[in-house]
């Protein structure tokens, strides 16, 4: 109870000193990222929110852009009583934080979401049949080709011989120890037939099948040794200049490699799997939840706020100005997106990670042992056998 | 007794400030790793002396108390060596000493979050410099186990040699040059008069600044965050980043406070050591 009180004295007194509308029922706080490039259509969509809701204010704050910094100040505000009312959550984070109390739940129907959206976006805001967020955007893992060194692979076999063949060849991936090694790792168990369930049962065949094939291809060379150190960016940026055949990456790439010198020459493809059938990409992105705190007066209004948002007017700006992939449906069939309209048949292959309140705790775990059989440390049942162990006792305790 | 009671009431002051910001905090630390504390599971109870017997079987915690020692000991024990050497340089006399004394400051005074990032670059596996020096190329620093701690501990020895001369420098000129003028005319040659002049009245010296660096050392954490965040395979894992990322990572406040409570304790520990081997070198 000290600490609760202690946090949610700090809170007040950080928020105390950058705003004057705490308790303000008349205001309405909305905390998201800054938006790369010109921010001129974003500021339209608020505007509209204003206009046509002139009984209360609007008014924005700019979160960091690094996910772990983000996790880290809603731990702390959302905690600490801060007033935030519509925040911005990592896909990862929404069963968490509707466990810990600090989202709510929206008045919004499992089933209307499910037909209207992607269905890993569906599925990752549904926690016991309840619905907690909304999709604002989506990611999902791509592949990228350099088409006159190779064809898109669809299997894994394929995958190795075109890198190994290819001039330039070699296949980027993120191997650094972070939550990018944990997409990488869930999409190739699911390529071998995997599953990942919020059971969160991890010793698996198809497992030890993955990471045997990631760990050879650190070994073998068929990715460079740079990858047990490289994020998204460090990938793009080795891929852009020209000096890999495959990468697999988020869709934001697709935009900057338009304008290098590789441009025309690169495929976005699905995954491979082992069977050929196109691969599960890992679900990303990022969600608008209405903060628990939120009188009830104030409800309908952070609700509308996130519908507006989240509406199909609002993603195709978003895809249009910022290139971010939608959460509708719809959205992936209209011809003046054509960039969007090239995740047509990848996104709906998407899966979430284990929507479970645990997930940012397995995720340490996993994080740790999936980088040392990356780097060659320690085997595949080797490290899976110290993930389960850890896994259980953090589940069972 | 009114002197002692004047005393007491001057110190006062002092006193009540150092038990508010020093031993409130760590009384607290040590109570709430006691407790099991995780914000997500609201779940906070008393479980006694359940996350210190965790503790001991906890291997991650040990491979942390092993990469924290073992980053103490080389780090500091480099940072010992060149930086006598120039203090030793820095104090012979000659033109532009002011301006070199300076220079050799700048890497001290960059704040670390900067010069890791910048060291990140040179040590990048595609366009590092350090990187295309080596031969093959096809080296990754921060991407290979037992390799990723030292290219840490090269930024750590980079960034704090130059504190370690600059306090070997005043211990140096604190020597009385009689002592030097004696040894020149008994006709000791220079090797001599440094083993047997220099160093002995440099120990006291020494210790304080090897106290200094393994406490800073022991607590280890901006740079390692910004170069490698622990990985690869938590090989650069020291204790506060494992602190951290249970506490403020995961919202396990409990065995974060356990954590933070043995790297304190662990710091105590070479406070101690530091201390006496100070008093010994001293007399």
């Amino acid at each position: 109870m000290e600490r609760r009180e202690v946090l949610r004295w700090l809170g007040a007194a950080t928020l105390a000193s950058c705003s004057r509308t705490r308790g303000d029922e008349r205001s309405l706080v909305f905390l998201h990222q800054p938006l790369w490039g010109d921010v001129a259509p974003f500021a339209a969509l608020l505007d509209e929110f204003r206009r046509t809701h002139p009984d209360i204010t609007l008014i924005t704050r700019t979160a960091p852009s690094a996910s772990d910094a983000l996790h880290q100040y809603l731990l702390t505000t959302l905690e600490g009583g801060g007033d935030l009312d519509v925040v911005v959550v990592d896909t990862i984070w929404v069963a968490e934080f509707a466990r810990a109390g600090w989202i709510a739940e929206l008045p919004v129907s499992p089933d209307e979401i499910r037909r209207e959206l992607v269905t890993a976006a569906a599925e990752s805001v549904i926690v016991d049949g309840r619905v907690w967020a909304l999709p604002w955007w989506i990611d999902v893992g791509v592949l990228y080709t350099r088409t006159d060194v190779a064809d898109p692979p669809r299997t894994f076999d394929e995958l190795m011989i075109a890198a190994r063949r290819g001039s330039p060849g070699g296949y980027l991936f993120q191997g650094r120890q972070y939550e990018g090694l944990v997409c990488n790792v869930y999409e190739t168990i699911w390529g071998f037939g995997g599953a990942s369930d919020a059971h969160l049962v991890l010793n698996t065949r198809e497992a030890r099948a993955a990471l045997s094939f990631l760990a050879a291809l650190v070994r073998e060379g068929v990715s460079p040794r740079a990858v047990t150190s490289a994020g998204e960016e460090e990938c793009r940026r080795t891929f852009q200049s020209g000096r890999a055949a495959l990468m697999r990456n988020w869709p934001y790439a697709w935009a900057e490699l338009q304008h290098s010198a590789i441009a025309g020459k690169v495929a976005m493809t699905a995954l491979p799997s082992y069977g050929g059938s196109p691969g599960n990409g890992c679900l990303g992105g990022w969600h608008l939840a209405m903060s628990a705190r939120v009188p009830k007066a104030k409800q309908p209004f952070a609700t509308a706020l996130i519908r507006h948002l989240t509406s199909e007017a609002s993603q195709a700006v978003l895809a249009r100005a910022f290139g971010r992939a939608p959460a509708r449906r719809a959205l992936y069939r209209r011809d003046d997106l054509p960039a969007t309209r090239l995740l047509e048949g990848i996104v709906e292959h998407a899966r979430p990670r284990p929507v479970s309140p645990w997930y940012p705790r397995v995720s340490d775990v996993l994080q740790g042992e999936f980088s040392a059989v990356v780097s060659g440390i320690r085997t595949p049942s080797d490290a899976l056998s110290r993930v389960q162990k850890q896994i259980d006792r953090l589940v069972g305790a | 007794m009114t002197e002692r009671r004047a005393a007491i009431s001057f110190v006062s002051p002092a006193l009540l400030a150092l038990g508010l910001v020093a031993a409130y905090p760590i009384l607290a630390a040590i109570w709430l790793s006691l407790h099991r504390d995780i914000l997500v599971f609201r779940d906070h109870r008393f479980i006694g002396g359940a996350n210190w017997s965790f503790l001991l079987r906890d291997a991650r915690f040990w491979a942390a108390l092993g990469h924290t020692t073992y980053f103490v000991l080389v780090a500091v024990a480099f940072e010992l060596v060149l930086g006598l050497i120039f203090a030793l340089l820095l104090e012979t006399k000659g033109r532009g000493r002011g301006v070199l004394r300076a220079a050799v400051l700048v890497p001290w005074a960059v704040p670390t979050v900067v010069s890791a990032k910048l060291w990140a670059w040179l040590y990048d596996p595609d366009h590092g410099l350090i990187t295309h020096l080596l031969p093959g190329h096809d080296v990754n620093l921060l991407g290979t186990p037992l390799i990723a701690l030292h290219a840490a501990i090269v930024v750590d020895v980079w960034k704090t040699t130059p504190f370690v001369a600059l306090i070997l420098l005043a211990g140096l000129q604190s020597i009385p040059d009689d002592v030097y003028r004696a040894a020149r005319i008994d006709g000791a040659p220079p090797w001599t008069t440094f083993r047997r002049i220099t160093l002995p009245l440099l120990l006291p010296t020494i210790a304080v600044a090897a106290t200094f660096r393994a406490l800073d050392a022991v607590r280890v954490f901006d740079a390692i965050f910004v170069l490698t965040d622990g990985g690869p395979a938590n090989t650069t894992e020291t204790l506060s980043i494992y602190a951290y990322k249970t506490m403020l990572r995961l919202g396990d406040f409990g065995y974060g406070a356990t954590l933070s409570v043995a790297t304190f304790m662990v710091a105590l520990a070479i406070a101690g050591v530091g201390i006496a081997a100070q008093r010994r070198a001293a007399r």
